[in-house]
C-alpha cells in the first residue's frame, strides 16, 4: 500500500495503533511536526518490529535515544526513542515512562545502534534495560557511583577534592550547599 | 579457530593522529587479521548536555559550538534552529542566506580536514600543506566575517550577529575562483589517481546501504553506500530549499567512495555558496527582539540587559531540530519547562552510530586498514563524547 494514502499525520499514527490493542499505545499527539506516540512499556519490541518491518511504515533507522529525568513524577523516567524512515522521509518519535527498579526491554535485537544509546542511558540515569548483550560504562569510569544526568544530580557534583594537611593525602569532601545552585552563580526566581 | 588459541588482543594506538581526538581502539587479532574492535570513548566527554541545563541558549551556544572544532557552525546551527522552532520564529532572509554560506564554509573546511586525514593516514602526507595553509585561509575568511574566530556565538537566534562587511561577497567568490580551486585540482592530482592511495582504500570498509542505514549512519558515509539522503533536500531548512544543488552519491560504500564524495560536496558547496551570495537579499540580518548592542534609550538599554541577564524565555515544549552537518545528521533535542534554562538538551552526534559500527566495518580487515577506515569515516570525538 503506497505511504501516501495517509495524508496527515494523525491518520498515520491511528494506522499504527490500529494493528496494537488500545492499551497498549494509550496516546498519540504531534509535538513541533513530529507525531508521538506513547507505548507501554510491555509493548515497546512488539511495536518496534512493527515499525521497521511492516511496508508502510519502514522505519528502518533508530536516529536517537535518550532519556528525561522527571524526579516529581512516580513513573520518574521518560525514555526517547527518534525514528526515521529516510524511504519515505518520515520521523517517528516513540515515548515510555519507567521507574529506576523497572527494567525496560532491550531494543538491540531490532535496531542494532541502540547498544551505546542504552548503555549511555544506562550509566547517565540508572535506568536498566533487559536483554542488552554488554552493559559497560560508555562515557564515564568504572568507579562512577551516581548517575550525572538526572535532575536532582548537582551540575557541580556532589564531592570536590581537597587537599588534607593532617594526613598529607588528597581526600573528597562533600560540598557545600551553597555551591550546588546552578551555575554557581545567584539566580532570579525563574518563572513558574 | 576459537578465540582462545589462536587470536590477542591489541590496543591499536590511542588516536590523535588523524586530528579526530582521543579514543582507544581495542582489538582482537587473529594474526594480521583483525575480529574485533572495542571502541573505547569518553576521553573528551565534558558533560555539555548537563551544563546546557544551567545555561540560557544565548550561554549556551558558547559551550555547543565547542561540540565540535573541526567543522565550525554545524552544531550551533542546529541548536539555533531548535530554540527557534520552540519560539516559533522565522529568521530575516538575508540572515538565513548568511547562516547557509557560513554552513558551507564549515563544510569545505571540514571535508578538507578530512581528505588530509585520510590521506595522511594512507602515506601521503604531502595533502596535510595544502588543506592546513587553505584552512588558514578560511580562517582569516571567517575572521573578516565574523569578527572573530569562527567560535564567537555568530550564529545566534534570531540570526546572525552582525552583517557582513561591504565587499565580503566579491573576496568571498575570488577566494573560491582564484584560490580554493587550484588547491581542489592540486589535491586531486595528488589522490584521486593515485595508485597507492587507491589500493589502501578502493574495496576497503565496505557497507551496503541497508546495513548503513540500520546502523544509524547519515551524511557522507550514508551516501557512499547509495542511499540518497541529505537533510539539507529532504527536509529543508534554512534556504537550502530555494538553492538548485542535489548531493551526489556513490554506491560503493568503501573508503574511496567516502573520499570521493567529500570532495564532490566540496565543490558542490562551492556552488551553493555562489549561487546563496547571488540571491542574498538586503535587509535586517537579526530580529529586533534578539539584537543585543549599544542603544541610547533606557527603554531599550534595559530590554537589553534583560536579554543578557536573564536569556530569551523559552515556551514549554519540546522540539527536535537536526542539520546536515558535514559529519552527518547532527540533531538537537531540546525539552522547555517554560523557564529561561532548557531542561534537558540531548544532541545527536552524528559521529556516535558511526563509532559504535566500527566493528562491523572492520570485520576480517588487516591490521593496518582500521586507522584507514577510521579516517574515512570522519570521526570526531569530541562530538561523539560530548
Amino acid at each position: 500500500m503506497p505511504a501516501f494514502v495517509y495524508k496527515t499525520q494523525e491518520e498515520y499514527g491511528q494506522f499504527i495503533r490500529l494493528h496494537f490493542a488500545r492499551q497498549d499505545i494509550p496516546e498519540q499527539t504531534i509535538v513541533s511536526g513530529i507525531l508521538t506516540l506513547k507505548v507501554l512499556r510491555a509493548a515497546l519490541p512488539r511495536v518496534m518490529q512493527f515499525l521497521r518491518d511492516d511496508p508502510v511504515c519502514r522505519f528502518t533507522q533508530l536516529t536517537d535515544m535518550t532519556c528525561v529525568h522527571y524526579p516529581d513524577q512516580q513513573d520518574c523516567f521518560c525514555l526517547i526513542y527518534h525514528l526515521l524512515s529516510p524511504m519515505l522521509g518520515r520521523r517517528l518519535r516513540i515515548k515510555l515512562t519507567t521507574q529506576e527498579d523497572v527494567p525496560v526491554s532491550s531494543v538491540t535485537a531490532i535496531f542494532a545502534n541502540a547498544d551505546w544509546y542504552e548503555r549511555e542511558i544506562r550509566e547517565m540515569f540508572g535506568v536498566s534495560f533487559e536483554g542488552h548483550p554488554d552493559l559497560r560504562r560508555l562515557l564515564t569510569y568504572e568507579e562512577t557511583a551516581f548517575f550525572p544526568l538526572r535532575r536532582t544530580y548537582p551540575v557541580q557534583g556532589s564531592k570536590r577534592l581537597i587537599y588534607d594537611e593532617a594526613t598529607g593525602q588528597c581526600v573528597y569532601v562533600p560540598r557545600l550547599s551553597e555551591e550546588n545552585r546552578p551555575s554557581g552563580v545567584k539566580l532570579e526566581p525563574e518563572k513558574p | 579457530m576459537t578465540m582462545f588459541e589462536d587470536s590477542y588482543f591489541i590496543n591499536i594506538a590511542p588516536m590523535p593522529a588523524a586530528g579526530m581526538g582521543m579514543c582507544r581502539f581495542v582489538g582482537r587479532l587473529d594474526g594480521e587479521t583483525v575480529q574485533q574492535v572495542d571502541a573505547h570513548i569518553g576521553f573528551s566527554h565534558r558533560g555539555i548536555e548537563k551544563c546546557m541545563e544551567s545555561v540560557t541558549p544565548l550561554q549556551g551556544l558558547v559551550y555547543v559550538e565547542k561540540l565540535n572544532r573541526s567543522a565550525p557552525f554545524s552544531c550551533t546551527h542546529a541548536f539555533v534552529l531548535a530554540v527557534e522552532k520552540l519560539l516559533g520564529v522565522s529568521v530575516p532572509e538575508r540572515a538565513s542566506h548568511i547562516r547557509v554560506i557560513l554552513a558551507e564554509t564549515g563544510r569545505i573546511l571540514s571535508h578538507l580536514r578530512a581528505t588530509a586525514n585520510l590521506a595522511a593516514e594512507t602515506g601521503t602526507n604531502s595533502v596535510y600543506p595544502l588543506t592546513n595553509k587553505m584552512a588558514e585561509r578560511i580562517y582569516a575568511l571567517l575572521d573578516e566575517i565574523c569578527g572573530a574566530d569562527p567560535f564567537c556565538t555568530f550564529i545566534r537566534p534570531g540570526g546572525v550577529k552582525k552583517d557582513l562587511a561591504p565587499r565580503t561577497e566579491e573576496i568571498l567568490s575570488a577566494w573560491l575562483s582564484k584560490e580554493l580551486l587550484p588547491v581542489m585540482r592540486e589535491i586531486e592530482d595528488l589522490l584521486t589517481e593515485n595508485r597507492i592511495f587507491k589500493s589502501r582504500t578502493v574495496d576497503i570498509g565496505k557497507i551496503d546501504a541497508p546495513l548503513a542505514e540500520a546502523l544509524g549512519f547519515s551524511g557522507v558515509n550514508l551516501r557512499a553506500c547509495g542511499a540518497k539522503w541529505d537533510l539539507r533536500t529532504a527536509e529543508p531548512y534554512e534556504v537550502y530549499g530555494n538553492l538548485s544543488f542535489e548531493a551526489p552519491i556513490r554506491t560503493e560504500g568503501d573508503c574511496y567512495s567516502r573520499y570521493l564524495l567529500r570532495i564532490f560536496e566540496i565543490y558542490q558547496s562551492m556552488q551553493i555558496i555562489r549561487e546563496a551570495l547571488e540571491k542574498m537579499p538586503q535587509g535586517e540580518v537579526i530580529l529586533p527582539d534578539f539584537e543585543i548592542k549599544e542603544t541610547e534609550t533606557l527603554t531599550l538599554l534595559s530590554r537589553h540587559f534583560e536579554l543578557y541577564e536573564k536569556g530569551i524565555s523559552l515556551p514549554a515544549g519540546e522540539v527536535y531540530a537536526a542539520v546536515e552537518s558535514p559529519l552527518g545528521e547532527f540533531g538537537v533535542f531540546l525539552i522547555s519547562d517554560g523557564s529561561a534554562r532548557p531542561y534537558r538538551c540531548h544532541f545527536r552526534s552524528a559521529g556516535f552510530p558511526v563509532m559504535q559500527a566500527l566493528d562491523a566495518l572492520t570485520a576480517q580487515c588487516d591490521l593496518a586498514d582500521v586507522r584507514v577506515i577510521a579516517a574515512s569515516l570522519n570521526l570526531i570525538t569530541t562530538e561523539i563524547d560530548r
